[in-house]
């Protein structure tokens, strides 16, 4: 110890300390590079991360999308308990919006960042239904008619009527389109011999006498062309009285509704809505047809009065249903039809009563009516569940399908490949789609917009109305300060797999046994997969306040196949679309649409009947 | 001696510390330097990509299809819904403005040439050309189906939106180092 108390011990460690101090500085350089490399790390993994949050937040989108189609409300999982997609976790809330559309927020969470994404989703549109009337390669509007909107689900057409001079009307909004030209100086040649009317000169009135639903007589609208103001009257063995209030004389053509497509107008026609120049395009959507349990060989012949065809309920005539002179027939749904075509004969009436359940009118060569025939739908608007025509288009443009001239239908027809004109005797509330629609003068149309969602007899899916970035913290994106994984596992929460995020598994279900008699159907949906009955109805108990959501039902039944039928035709048309334009090979849905309004109709309606035919009779 | 030995020492110690420090230096500046244009490059077309999304794709105006591009892209958010109708943002506008004849900014602008106008700089560092593109000579140089592209550059394909930006800085060395990339989006609207 004593060697180290040399005299000269004070310079002793200067190097040393040199060197320490060195070190010193090396790792405070160290360190302050390591930091400014791990903040930009940090913002390159910051950036990652939320690219990563916004694709969870798309997939949260598509499953509470995929739920709403199911009748679900849309919410998915939640904050205390995330669903897990990936390496990232999600949660939807879901809000009903007055229009029936869904508002979903979705929030997400991958490693640092959190993202929210903000879309409304109109539930389960209905390509056919949804459009309205439409008329593929053009729309002719007769002088005098009047079209408009009303909703069944809020009652009767009759009880929404605002406004009874010159048209009864309910002034809401209904639907008109074309991918051709849209005349509405069409085939009413006379002048209109009054001014034109703005819808706020009308005397707006109370509905006239509330429901107009009685037992007794069947009181049909005025002759075509007659402009009789009175209506003229028919006695139905039906029991229902559907009264149609006539327009006046010489009544200006009046359009309550939102047009897609090139409007031809004079300008004496009063038109309220919104133009819109550039409609999406048109694929003809594949039917879904239920099985057929019978077969009538040859034609079916209806003499008197006759109530269904037969037994069953589903029923393929392989000649025509042919309805003779003076005689009725009444279809009661639940029913499915198939024939080669309806032939009314002269004073013949085809009832339909959809009340208790949907009815399915399946043709391949049209329909024939005589000038004096009728066709009536008799179950009261709001407790209609879907009456819908449909005729196969043919190879070759057929000339048209004759609409019974006389009666009041509620539903929709669907005859992609004729060009139809309806009556103005027939007042038809719902939807049409036809390759040429026309209107006779004075004819009366009401779109139905509660038809507008939900599949009756083609596929609807959900659509995305609105799309949005919802901005948090002090971007678009939120920085977390520990992984969310890191929070659950300290929580000890497990996340639910994505898959089974959604809430709702009790549901309530209407049932048909083999006797057609309805059950009521209440509990866990995994029991309504054992059951042999039918299914015709079906709503979800909403978790969030016990509610019932809106009913469901099925679009009809796939034991043929024909939804993989469905998905190689949109591939087909996806292909030939691809050729026409070889850079978009991997194209979405609203890029389909887009894109086959530069297809000639013709061709792809061929090849949707090429392609049926090859997949053989059903 | 031990005077002298501790100088050495002291010297070799020095120089080391210079010569890390020299080396270390010029690499993190390099890579600081990289890293700053490449986030900042990320940040700019992550920004541009996130704002078409949301764009309405009918209301899209600026994109061109190849081989011409635009330097602007025109847009309309879709904010929602009410009664059946899109309700739209405020007009926003993405383009590229010059500071100097080879350089210039990229400009976010709402309500653009108007009383309202709101504006920010994305990018301060887009050069006039894109990568290896000479301009207005009328041929695609750089091989990317566009020709005579700017730094920032739109392109369409069908419903798709192609981004297309360079991002250029000099370096410590006093040369330029550009870095480019290009995006596709879809318009979710």
């Amino acid at each position: 110890m004593l060697v180290g108390l040399h005299p000269h011990s004070q310079r002793r460690g200067a190097a040393l300390l040199l060197s320490l101090l060195a070190v010193l500085a090396v790792g405070a350089i160290s360190a302050t590079l390591r930091q400014v490399q791990a903040t930009i790390d940090g913002d390159q993994r910051f950036c990652i991360d939320r690219r990563a949050a916004l694709y969870v937040a798309e997939a949260g989108i598509a499953e509470a999308t995929l739920a709403i189609s199911q009748g679900r409300s849309g919410s998915m999982a939640s904050e205390e308990i995330p669903a897990a997609f990936g390496e990232g976790f999600f949660w939807v809330e879901a809000q009903d919006r007055r229009d029936r559309s869904i508002e979903l927020r979705c929030t997400a969470q991958v490693r640092t960042a959190e993202f929210v994404l903000r879309s409304i989703i109109v539930p389960n549109l209905n390509p056919i239904t949804s459009r309205g009337f439409f008329g593929i390669e053009g729309v002719e509007v007769g002088q005098g008619t009047l079209i408009d909107g009303f909703d069944s689900s809020n009652g009767t057409y009759d009880s929404q009527v605002t406004a009874t001079a010159p048209h009864a009307t309910t002034g809401l909004s209904g639907r008109l389109g074309s991918l051709g030209q849209i005349n509405l100086d069409g085939s009413g040649t006379a002048a209109p011999e009054s001014t034109t009317f703005a819808w706020g000169e009308w005397v707006v009135q109370p509905p006239p006498g509330g429901a107009t639903e009685s037992s007794g007589e069947s009181t049909m609208g005025r002759a075509p062309g007659t402009g009789a103001t009175e209506p003229s009257s028919e006695t139905s063995s039906t029991g229902v009285t559907q009264t149609a209030t006539a327009p006046s004389a010489g009544a200006s053509t009046l359009i309550h509704a939102d047009i897609e497509g090139f409007v031809l107008s004079s300008g004496d026609a009063v038109l309220h809505g919104v133009i819109d120049v550039n409609p999406e395009g048109f694929i003809p959507p594949p039917t879904l047809r239920p099985n057929t349990v019978a077969t009538i060989n040859g034609d079916h012949i209806v003499r008197g009065a006759e109530v269904g065809l037969g037994l069953e309920s589903s029923v393929e005539i392989v000649g025509d249903l042919v309805v003779s002179s003076g005689a009725t027939l009444r279809l009661n749904g639940p029913f499915v039809v198939s024939a080669k075509a309806l032939r009314l004969e002269a004073d013949a009436q085809l009832l339909l009563d959809d009340s208790k359940g949907p009815i399915h009118v399946f043709l391949s060569e049209g329909t024939d009516s005589a000038p004096s025939s009728a066709m009536h739908s008799l179950a009261p608007q709001p407790e209609s569940q879907g009456t819908s025509i449909f005729v196969a288009p043919p190879a070759e443009p057929r000339e048209h399908t004759s609409l019974p001239p006389q009666g009041s239908f509620h539903g929709m027809l669907y005859a992609p490949g004729d060009r139809v004109v309806v009556p103005a005797g027939l007042r038809w509330l719902g939807a049409i789609t036809a390759r040429r629609l026309a209107t006779e003068p004075g004819a009366r149309l009401s779109f139905d917009t509660a038809l507008a969602t939900g599949g009756q007899g083609i596929a609807a899916t959900p659509r995305i109305a609105s799309w949005q970035i919802v901005p948090i913290g002090d971007g678009l994106a939120r920085r977390l300060a520990t992984d969310p994984r890191t929070t659950l596992r300290l929580q000890g929460i497990t996340p639910v797999p994505s898959p089974r995020a959604a809430p709702e598994t009790e549901c309530e279900a209407i049932l048909l046994d083999e006797s057609g008699e309805p059950t009521i159907y209440t509990g866990h949906f995994e029991g309504l997969a054992s059951g042999s009955e039918r299914l015709m109805r079906m709503r979800w108990i909403d978790t969030r306040n016990g509610t019932l959501r809106p009913w469901i039902r099925p679009t009809g039944a796939d034991i043929d196949g024909t939804i993989d039928a469905c998905r190689e035709k949109y591939e087909q048309i996806r292909e030939s679309l691809s050729m026409t334009v070889p850079s978009l090979y991997d194209i979405d849905e609203a890029a389909l649409r887009e894109l086959s309004r530069e297809l000639s109709v013709d061709t792809l309606i061929k090849r949707t009947v090429a392609m049926d035919a090859m997949a053989g009779p059903r | 001696m031990e005077v002298l030995i501790s100088f050495t020492i002291l010297v070799l110690i020095s120089t080391n510390i210079a010569m890390v420090l020299r080396a270390g230096r010029a690499a993190a500046v390099t890579g600081t330097f990289a890293a700053r244009i490449s986030n900042e490059l990320n940040l700019t077309v992550d920004r541009i990509a996130l704002a078409l999304m949301g764009a309405d794709a009918a209301a899209l105006d600026g994109p061109q299809l190849k081989p011409l591009s635009s330097e602007y892209v025109r847009f309309q958010a879709c904010l929602g819904v009410e009664e059946s109708s899109v309700v739209h943002g405020p007009l926003e506008e993405i383009k590229w403005a010059p500071t100097t004849p080879e350089a210039g900014r990229i400009l976010w602008r709402e309500n653009p040439s108007s009383a309202q106008e709101r504006r920010v700089v994305w990018s301060s560092a887009v050069p006039a050309t894109y990568m290896h593109e000479v301009p207005s000579n009328g041929v695609d140089d750089n091989g990317n189906a566009i020709e005579d592209e700017a730094g920032l550059a739109f392109t369409m394909d069908g419903p798709r939106v192609d981004i297309h930006v360079t991002v250029e800085r000099v370096g410590h060395d006093g040369r330029a180092r550009p870095m480019q990339r290009t995006q596709h989006i879809f318009c979710r609207n």
